[in-house]
């Protein structure tokens, strides 16, 4: 049973970890990553509409809205930090996949499910943690 | 300044609107409350609600379950399939039913730009989804581990831990590609409440639409008497407190070989002041005495097991079920059952060498070939496959002859 930081139990057990990282569907394994990068950008981009949906909203029915205001605002040095800190982990959880190189999954080797199709990893890896 | 709705998702005045409905019935012995899961109520939509901590989580995740829908219906409706038709007619393949193995249409649809694209969106949103929400919760998990310390011992209802119990290798793998798995992470209830059950269900199950569905169209043994149910395999619980809210009344447990599945499951029904039993067990060895329950539901259990698994699942709820008794059995469509056949076109195939392979479901093919309806039979139940009006139209049940 895994152990958290705190040694908090957490009741996850040691599990069989899946291979299907390495499934390549395109011509090589770095347009693959492009396109899930492509997907996360494009989840960025909503997240970030929803909150600027969200803000105009509020900003609207409050009358506070002034766009000169919003385009000369230089952030606090305290901000500043803050927000680097969330563009570098907005770019780590986007683009870290780019680095995925991996070679293709392997093919099914019969006799793993009752002769069928479909062999899949057997080896147990430790719980995962808190990260 | 609006704060936004915590993780409990509820507020005790939710649950007591809900309660209140259930109080003047609860005098009867079987109280059985209907709700329109489809049609909720606003007090039944808070109730039910989930949300993320933060708008960008709830954003993430929104984005997710919009591209998992595009990509699962836009580019595999018809006019893709007659795209992927035509493919195969260049090829002078069939269309239609083969013997090819899943692999082999798997290799041959894959040659296919289209189609190839199709699975990388679908393996990529997938990712993003389970990768988001993992950042959510592992993000903030001294916070999460607290909530959930904070209601292991409370009640109402109960939750059974067993991190000594020996896990059947099969239980172990990271079922649907979740990181970790069912039994191998801590937030796994979590995450697979507010990612698999969201974006799965492409906004048809925000609030807890498709469980309630599950617990709402089950069937009733002849006699109309429910005292006791078991929602066999309950993953995070929402179908346990499903049945719970339609029979209030009722011993309510819900069993599952991952201890997070059910700590988080036991979470929520303290949060919604539902009294439901949850208990980490094996549904090959459930612990119940002889025809303890008038009700044993699964939903999505048995393409996660085994077929030996599934032989020796099959007997048990013979065993706990009393003469009468209910076996409600709602999965992925297997042999026979003629009202809902088997495909076995090359799309198909492929696609469930995909979801074999890929999205981690080891078991699914040998489920799949395997006659479900018959193994029921042959252990003992009355078996009907009359096609009912429940949600994805593929629920079949058995009796326990009395």
């Amino acid at each position: 049973m895994a152990e958290s930081k705190t040694d908090r139990p957490t009741y996850a057990a040691d599990y069989i970890k899946g291979d299907f990282e390495k499934a390549v569907y395109l011509d090589s394994v770095h347009s693959d990553n492009l396109m899930t990068a492509f997907l996360g950008l494009g989840a960025e981009h909503w997240a970030l509409r929803r909150r600027v949906m969200v803000l105009e909203k509020f900003m609207a029915e409050n009358k506070v809205i002034d766009s000169a205001v919003v385009e000369a605002y230089d952030p606090t040095p305290e901000e500043k930090v803050a927000w680097e800190a969330e563009r570098d982990d907005f770019i780590e959880r986007t683009f870290s996949v780019l680095t995925r190189n991996t070679a293709e999954i392997p093919s099914a080797s019969p006799g793993t499910i009752d002769g069928r199709d479909g062999a899949v990893p057997a080896d147990k890896v430790p719980a995962r943690k808190p990260m | 300044m609006l704060s936004r709705r915590n993780a409990l998702a509820t507020t005790s005045a939710a649950a007591a609107l809900v309660a209140a409905g259930t109080e003047a019935k609860a005098a009867t012995s079987s109280v059985d409350v209907k709700i329109d899961p489809f049609n909720q109520t606003p007090e039944q939509k808070a109730f039910h609600a989930a949300r993320f901590d933060t708008l960008d989580q709830e954003g993430l995740m929104s984005f997710a379950e919009g591209f998992k829908q595009w990509n699962g219906v836009d580019l595999s409706g018809r006019a893709a399939r007659r795209e992927y038709n035509a493919f195969l007619r260049s090829k002078d393949l069939p269309t239609g039913k083969t013997d090819l193995s899943y692999e082999e249409c798997y290799n041959i649809l894959r040659e296919h730009p289209p189609f190839a694209a199709r699975i990388r969106f679908n393996r990529s949103a997938q990712a993003l989804m389970w990768d988001r929400a993992m950042r959510a919760f592992h993000g903030r998990a001294e916070k999460y581990l607290t909530l959930m310390e904070r209601t292991d011992n409370a009640g109402p209802g109960s939750l059974e831990l067993n991190p000594d119990m020996d896990l059947p290798d099969y239980t172990c793998h990271e079922i649907h590609a979740q990181p970790g798995g069912y039994v191998g992470d801590p937030f796994a209830g979590w995450v697979y409440h507010w990612a698999l059950t969201q974006a799965f269900y492409q906004a048809r199950n925000q609030f807890d639409e498709v469980f309630m569905a599950i617990a709402q169209s089950c069937p009733k043994p002849a006699d109309g008497q429910v005292h006791r149910i078991l929602d066999l395999g309950c993953g995070s619980g929402l179908s346990t407190m499903g049945f719970k809210e339609r029979f209030p009344n009722a011993e309510v447990w819900g069993i599952d070989v991952g201890g997070p599945m059910v700590r988080y499951g036991h979470y929520q029904a303290v949060q919604r002041n539902l009294d439901v039993h949850f208990a980490q067990r094996l549904a090959e060895d459930t612990k119940f005495p002889d025809g303890y329950f008038d009700i044993v539901s699964d939903y999505l259990l048995f393409h996660e097991v085994t077929v030996p698994a599934a032989q020796a699942i099959v007997p048990e709820i013979h065993r706990i079920l009393r003469p009468g008794g209910i076996f409600n059995h709602d999965d992925s469509v297997t042999e026979g059952n003629p009202n809902i056949p088997v495909s076995h076109s090359m799309y198909s195939r492929a696609w469930l060498w995909v979801d074999n392979r890929h999205n981690v479901e080891p078991w699914i093919p040998a489920y799949r070939e395997s006659d479900f309806p018959g193994l029921m039979r042959r252990t003992g139940f009355d078996v009907d496959l009359t096609l009912r009006d429940v949600y994805r139209k593929r629920a079949i049940y058995g009796v326990k002859p009395a």
